[in-house]
C-alpha cells in the first residue's frame, strides 16, 4: 500500500519566503490525484490559502484553522497542531515541510513527536513501493547522500521543483478548528526593533548582488551596498566574507545560509565553490566579477568580467550613476 | 605498471614548476608536470608575493635606479662567503628578462614599489601570489603541450648507474604507481621541507618549535631522492626563524613587530629575555629558547597607535580587529588572559618603565626602539596589549647545489647527468641571509633556466 | 551552571572530495587520507561556550567530541582552548546518517558529560552527513527547551538570552535551563586562538575517551550511496566572457544589469 504525501503549509509566518513551494513538491513526487495538504491557518487567511494550494497541485486539502495563531504564529504553537493532528494517524506517511530555518527546524522537532524518521533537507525523493529512496546534500553540498528507508513516517523538509505544478482540477477540502492549548511556559521571542542600517532581506530580493573572500575587507562591502542601492538589489555575502565580519549573519547565502532565488545573482569576487551555489536556485541567472579566470563561479554565470573587483566596482557604480 | 613519457618531467606544481614547464613548452617540448597535493600552488602561492627584480620598467617610470650589478652587489653582500656567487651572477643576469616575461604573460604588479631589507634601492615588486601560479598553469594549458598530473607523487628518481644519469620518476598516482621517462631531464621544483620534522630537526634542531609556513607538501621529496644519488647540499645551517609570527594563527603569516614601536618581548614566566631592539632574526633564535618557544609582546594603547598600516610588520590596527591581540583594561587582567603570573608581569612593565626613566636597561642593554632608532617609551597608557608571538621559518632556503645551468651536482662535484633543480630546492644562493623578493624570484628565473638547459639551449 | 558543547568536526573543506563514498560492503564513509578539523559552526558553538565562562566563573565547559580514533588529533586541539573537561565520545562503526540513531548516542554523549545539563551547545549543522536535523531533534527527544540558528548566547536572571536573526526579524529568546541552542557563524564568535603553551601541553596530555554503554541502536534509514556530484547546470552552460578595454567591458555588464533591474522591476 502507498503511503500519503502529505506537504506542509504554514501561514502567516514572516520568515518564509516560498509557503507553498512544498506543495508543489509534493504534487510532483507522489503523481497526479495524490497530493495532500495541510494548511495551517488564522481563520482569515484559510479560503484563499485552499485555492492556492489547488493551485499548486494539491488533490486534498485538509484547512487547520486556530484562532488562538498569534500573529506572527509562534513555532511551538505550530509544533503542537501538527502533533495534535498527526498523533494518531497510523497510515504510512511522508510528511514535507518547506525549505528554510522555520520549516526545517518544525520537520526536526515533529519527528521526535511522531516517531517518524527525519530524512533531511531533501533534493528528490522517489517511491519504491513502501521504501523511499531520498536525495540529499552531504559534506557542505559537496557530495551526494542516497539514503532508502522503509519507516512508514518520514518527514523532510523541500524547496519547490523547477517544472511549473499541475493544478489540482476539483481538490477535495476539509476543515477542522482547532483550539490547541498553546502551552504559557514557551518562551515568546522578543522582536527587536529594527536597526536603521540593517540590510535589505536578501532571500526575498529580485536581485542581490554578493560578495566573498575576494573582497579581503570591509571596503569592498561598502562599494557591493552602494551597487546594491542602485540596482534596488539585496547585499548577500558567503560564509568566509561573514565569517570575516565584513557582513551580516542575515546576508549569508549558501548551504549553510540563506536561500535566495532572485532573477539576477551578482557575484563578485567568489570562487563559487558548491556549498554557495546550493543556496542559489537554480533559476537564477548569475553573472560574476572575478579576476581569477579558473574561478568556478564562471561555469555557472551566464556573463562574466574577468577583473579585479577593484578596477570594476567604482567604475561600474560611476556608469550607473550617469545613466 | 602504467608507463608515461615526456621530454621534461617536472616535480612539483609551484612557481618554480610551472615557470619550467611554460618556458619548457614554448619552445615546444612536452611537458609532465607532478603535483603531490590536490592543489597547484604550493609555498609559491601562500608566499609574500614578492619579487625582487632590478632595472624593470616600473622602476623607471618611478625614478627608481637599479641593475642587474647593484642587485648583484646587494646578494653579494648579504650572502656573505656562503653565497655562490655564480648562482648570483645567473639570476642578475636572467631576472630582468623575467619581469619582462611574466609581464608580456599578463602579470599584473600592484603599482607601488617598496624597498626591504638588504635592498640598496626599491625593487620588490608584489603580485598576488596565488593568482601569479595559476596564471603561469592556465598559460602551460594553453599551449597544449603540458600535462599536470595532481594527487601524484614522485617516489624515487630513475637512474642508470653506468651513465650517472637520471631517466625518469617511478610515480605514485591516484590509481598506482606510474613509471614516467624524461628523455631531456628531471626537474626537481618540489620545494623545501619545512613540513618534515625529522629533516627539521636534523638541520635546523634550535628551530624545533619555530611555525614553519609552507606547502603542506614540503617534506623534502625532491632532496631526499636527489640526496639519494649522491647530491650535495648547501646552506643547510642558515635555517632561521624570524620573530614575530602568531603561534596559532594559520590566516596571517606575517610577522608583526610591536616591539620595534616600543613593546617589550615577555615570555610564559612573564620576564623579558632579550634586547628587543636587535634584528628579528636573533629575537627569533631568543624567543625559541624560552619555554614552549613562545613569548608575548606586551605594548599599551599608544604604542598601538603608533602602527603604521602601509608596513606589514607594523599593521598593528589591521591586526586588532582580526582579533589576535589579547586585550585588558590592567596588566593584571591582561596576565591572567596569557597566562602569565599577574605579580610577575607587573613588575616587569614597572621594572623596564624604570629603565625607560633612568635611561639605562640593566637586564639586557636596551637602548633604542629599533636598531639604532627610536626613543624609548613608558608601557603605561591602558588598555594593554598583549601579542602572542613565535619565531617563523618561512622556506628553509637551502638544499641541493646546483651550477648555473641548475644541473645538481653531487658530493665529488660531478654533474648528476639528466637531474636538474629549482626554486626552494636549491642550496648555495641565499647565504648568510635572505633578500625580500629573491625567493619567489629564483623559482622563476631559474625554473627557466632549467627548462632552457634541459633543452640544450644555450642559457642565455 | 554546566554547559556542554557538542562538537562534529567536518573533512577540512580545502580538500577535493572525489575518492569520497561507502567502504566497499558497508554503510561507513570512506574518508581516508582526508583531514578533519572543526566546522566554522563548531567553532562558533566551543566560542560561545568560552564566552559564557569568561564572563562567568562558575560556568563549567565540557567539550565532548563523538568520533572514533582518528579524531583525538582533533581533541587535542581542542583541549588546547581548556574547557574544564574533553573527551571524545566513542562512536566507532555509527554511520551518521541515521537521525534517529544519532541523537539517542548524543543524548548518550551529553549524558557522560553530566548528569542535567543547564545549556548544550551545538554548530547550526552537526558533521558532513547532518543538514540542521540533529540540534533540534535532540533537544526534542530530551524535552530540552530549543533555539536554532543563535550567533550569540548570553546568562541573565538564569534564563540563557539567545540572539538570532530569522527571516525579517532580529529577536531575543530567553531559555530556562535544560536548553540546547544551535550556533551560526557571525563575527562575534569567531574561535579565539590557544595559547601555544596549552596547545602543547595538550598535545602532550592523555585524550579520554567514553565509550557508550548502549545495546543495539535500532536503525530506520540506510545509505545506499555517497558521492561527489558536479554542480548542476545553470543557463545556456556557456558563460558569455566580456573583453576589450575595462572601460567597454564595464560598459557592456551595466548595460546588462539595468536591463535586467527593468525585467525585475514590479
Amino acid at each position: 500500500m502507498m503511503r500519503r504525501i502529505v506537504a506542509v503549509v504554514l501561514l502567516g509566518e514572516p520568515a518564509l519566503t516560498d509557503p507553498f513551494g512544498a506543495v508543489a513538491a509534493a504534487a510532483e513526487l507522489a503523481g497526479s490525484g495524490r497530493a495532500e495538504a495541510i494548511l495551517l491557518a488564522r481563520p482569515e487567511d484559510a479560503e484563499a490559502a485552499a485555492a492556492q494550494a489547488a493551485r499548486e497541485g494539491a488533490a486534498e486539502i485538509t484547512l487547520v484553522t486556530d484562532s488562538g495563531l498569534s500573529d506572527p504564529p509562534q513555532p511551538e504553537h505550530w509544533l503542537e497542531l501538527l502533533a495534535g493532528l498527526l498523533a494518531e494517524d497510523a497510515r504510512g506517511m511522508l510528511l514535507l515541510l518547506p525549505g528554510g530555518a522555520v520549516g526545517e527546524e518544525l520537520a526536526a522537532r515533529l519527528t521526535m513527536r511522531l516517531d517518524a524518521v527525519p530524512l533531511g533537507r531533501c533534493g528528490r525523493i522517489v517511491e519504491d513501493g513502501a521504501r523511499l529512496i531520498a536525495h540529499r546534500a552531504a559534506y557542505g553540498g559537496r557530495a551526494e547522500l542516497v539514503l532508502e528507508t522503509g519507516a512508514p513516517r518520514c518527514i523532510a523538509t523541500m524547496r519547490r521543483p523547477a517544472a511549473p505544478p499541475k493544478p489540482a482540477a476539483d481538490p477535495v477540502i476539509r476543515r477542522a478548528d482547532l483550539a490547541i492549548p498553546f502551552a504559557a511556559d514557551a518562551p515568546r521571542p522578543e522582536v527587536l526593533p529594527a536597526a536603521a542600517d540593517r540590510p535589505k532581506r536578501v532571500d526575498a530580493a529580485r536581485i542581490v548582488v554578493s560578495g566573498g573572500r575576494g573582497m579581503g575587507g570591509p571596503e569592498g562591502f561598502a562599494l557591493l551596498r552602494e551597487l546594491a542601492d542602485m540596482l534596488g538589489a539585496a547585499t548577500g555575502a558567503s560564509l568566509p566574507a561573514v565569517d570575516a565580519g565584513w557582513a551580516s549573519v542575515s546576508q549569508q547565502v549558501g548551504q549553510s545560509g540563506a536561500f535566495v532565488a532572485p532573477d539576477l545573482y551578482l557575484a563578485v569576487g567568489m570562487s563559487g565553490t558548491p556549498q554557495h551555489l546550493a543556496g542559489i536556485a537554480p533559476h537564477s541567472r548569475i553573472a560574476a566579477i572575478n579576476s581569477d579566470p579558473e574561478a568556478d563561479i564562471f561555469r555557472v554565470a551566464e556573463v562574466g568580467l574577468l577583473a579585479p573587483w577593484q578596477e570594476v566596482l567604482p567604475r561600474l557604480i560611476a556608469t550607473l550613476r550617469d545613466g | 605498471m602504467e608507463s608515461m613519457e615526456a621530454d621534461i618531467l617536472i616535480v612539483g606544481g609551484g612557481a618554480a614548476g610551472f615557470a619550467c614547464a611554460l618556458e619548457a613548452a614554448e619552445r615546444g617540448a612536452t611537458v609532465l608536470v607532478l603535483e603531490k597535493q590536490p592543489e597547484t600552488g604550493g609555498s609559491s602561492a601562500m608566499s609574500g608575493g614578492c619579487l625582487a627584480f632590478a632595472g624593470t620598467e616600473m622602476q623607471r617610470e618611478q625614478g627608481i635606479e637599479d641593475s642587474a650589478e647593484l642587485l648583484a652587489n646587494d646578494l653579494k653582500q648579504l650572502g656573505g662567503t656562503d653565497a655562490d656567487p655564480a648562482l648570483i651572477a645567473a639570476f642578475a643576469t636572467h631576472q630582468l628578462e623575467t619581469y619582462d616575461w611574466l609581464k608580456a604573460h599578463g602579470q599584473v604588479f600592484s603599482p607601488a614599489l617598496e624597498a626591504s631589507s638588504g635592498q640598496s634601492v626599491p625593487r620588490v615588486h608584489t603580485v598576488d601570489p596565488a593568482d601569479m601560479v595559476r596564471l603561469l598553469a592556465a598559460r602551460c594549458r594553453t599551449t597544449g603541450k603540458v600535462t599536470l598530473l595532481v594527487e601524484t607523487a614522485a617516489r624515487r628518481l630513475q637512474h642508470d648507474p653506468a651513465a650517472h644519469r637520471v631517466t625518469g620518476v617511478l610515480a605514485e598516482g591516484r590509481d598506482g604507481p606510474i613509471d614516467i621517462r624524461a628523455r631531456n631531464g628531471v626537474v626537481l621544483a618540489s620545494g623545501g621541507f619545512s613540513r618534515n620534522p625529522d629533516l627539521v630537526r636534523q638541520f635546523a634542531p634550535d628551530c624545533e618549535h619555530a611555525v614553519f609556513v609552507g606547502g603542506a607538501g614540503n617534506v623534502g621529496d625532491g632532496l631526499r631522492m636527489a640526496w639519494a644519488l649522491g647530491a650535495d647540499l648547501r646552506d643547510m645551517a642558515q635555517i632561521k626563524g624570524t620573530f614575530g609570527k602568531h603561534p596559532t594563527d594559520e590566516l596571517n603569516n606575517h610577522s608583526c613587530l610591536c616591539v620595534y614601536k616600543g613593546a617589550i618581548a615577555v615570555n610564559q614566566d612573564g620576564r623579558r629575555f632579550v634586547d628587543e631592539s636587535l634584528s628579528y632574526k636573533l629575537l627569533g633564535a631568543a624567543c625559541l629558547r624560552q619555554p614552549y618557544g613562545a613569548a608575548f609582546q606586551i605594548l599599551d594603547e599608544p604604542i598601538l597607535r603608533s602602527g603604521d598600516n602601509e608596513v606589514r610588520i607594523l599593521d598593528f590596527e589591521r591586526r586588532l580587529e582580526e582579533g589576535l591581540f589579547i586585550q585588558a583594561d590592567t596588566l593584571e587582567g591582561l596576565a591572567r588572559q596569557i597566562e602569565v603570573p599577574e605579580e610577575m608581569l607587573t613588575k616587569t612593565v614597572a621594572d623596564y618603565n624604570a629603565y625607560v626613566d633612568s635611561g639605562e636597561d640593566r637586564e639586557f642593554g636596551r637602548k633604542h626602539l629599533v636598531h639604532n632608532h627610536g626613543a624609548l617609551r613608558r608601557i603605561e597608557t591602558a588598555p594593554f596589549y598583549a601579542y602572542p608571538s613565535t619565531a617563523a621559518v618561512y622556506g628553509t632556503y637551502c638544499g641541493l647545489r646546483v651550477d648555473p645551468a641548475m644541473h645538481v651536482i653531487d658530493v665529488f662535484g660531478e654533474r648528476i647527468e639528466g637531474l636538474l633543480a629549482a626554486g626552494e630546492v636549491v642550496g648555495g644562493f641565499h647565504g648568510n641571509a635572505y633578500m625580500t623578493g629573491s625567493a619567489l624570484g629564483k623559482a622563476l628565473v631559474f625554473g627557466r633556466i632549467a627548462a632552457r638547459t634541459a633543452l640544450g639551449a644555450a642559457a642565455g | 551552571m554546566q554547559v556542554v558543547v557538542l562538537l562534529a568536526g567536518v573533512v577540512d573543506p580545502k580538500w577535493r572530495l572525489d575518492r569520497l563514498g561507502l567502504r566497499p560492503g558497508t554503510e561507513l564513509a570512506d574518508e581516508s587520507g582526508l583531514p578533519r578539523r572543526l566546522s566554522p559552526f563548531d567553532e562558533a558553538a566551543l566560542e560561545t561556550a568560552l564566552k559564557l565562562r569568561d564572563a562567568d566563573p562558575a560556568v563549567r565547559v565540557t567539550a565532548v567530541l563523538p568520533g572514533d580514533v582518528g579524531s583525538d588529533a582533533l581533541l587535542r586541539g581542542v583541549a588546547a582552548f581548556r574547557p574544564d573537561r574533553a573527551f571524545r565520545f566513542d562512536t566507532s562503526g555509527l554511520a551518521p546518517w541515521d537521525p534517529r540513531a544519532a541523537v539517542r548516542l548524543l543524548g548518550l554523549a551529553v549524558g557522560a558529560a553530566c548528569g542535567c545539563p543547564d545549556l548544550v551547545l551545538m554548530g547550526r549543522e552537526f558533521g558532513d552527513c547532518d543538514d540542521g536535523v540533529l540540534p533540534a531533534a535532540l533537544a526534542e527527544a530530551q524535552g530540552w527547551r530549543f533555539c536554532g540558528l543563535a550567533h550569540a548566547v548570553a546568562i541573565a536572571d538564569g534564563r540563557f538570552v539567545a540572539h538570532r536573526i530569522r527571516g525579517p526579524r532580529e529577536e531575543l529568546l530567553r531559555l530556562p535551563p535544560p536548553a540546547l541552542v544551535s550556533i551560526t557563524n557571525d563575527r562575534g564568535n569567531r574561535l579565539r586562538h590557544p595559547l601555544m603553551k596549552n596547545v602543547m601541553l595538550a598535545k602532550r596530555g592523555p585524550v579520554e575517551v567514553v565509550t557508550p554503554q548502549a545495546g543495539a541502536i535500532p536503525r530506520a534509514v540506510v545509505a545506499r550511496s555517497l558521492a561527489v556530484v558536479p554542480p548542476p547546470q545553470r543557463g545556456a552552460g556557456a558563460c558569455r566572457i566580456l573583453s576589450g578595454p575595462v572601460d567597454a567591458q564595464v560598459a557592456e555588464l551595466a548595460a546588462y544589469l539595468r536591463a535586467r533591474r527593468q525585467a525585475a522591476a514590479p
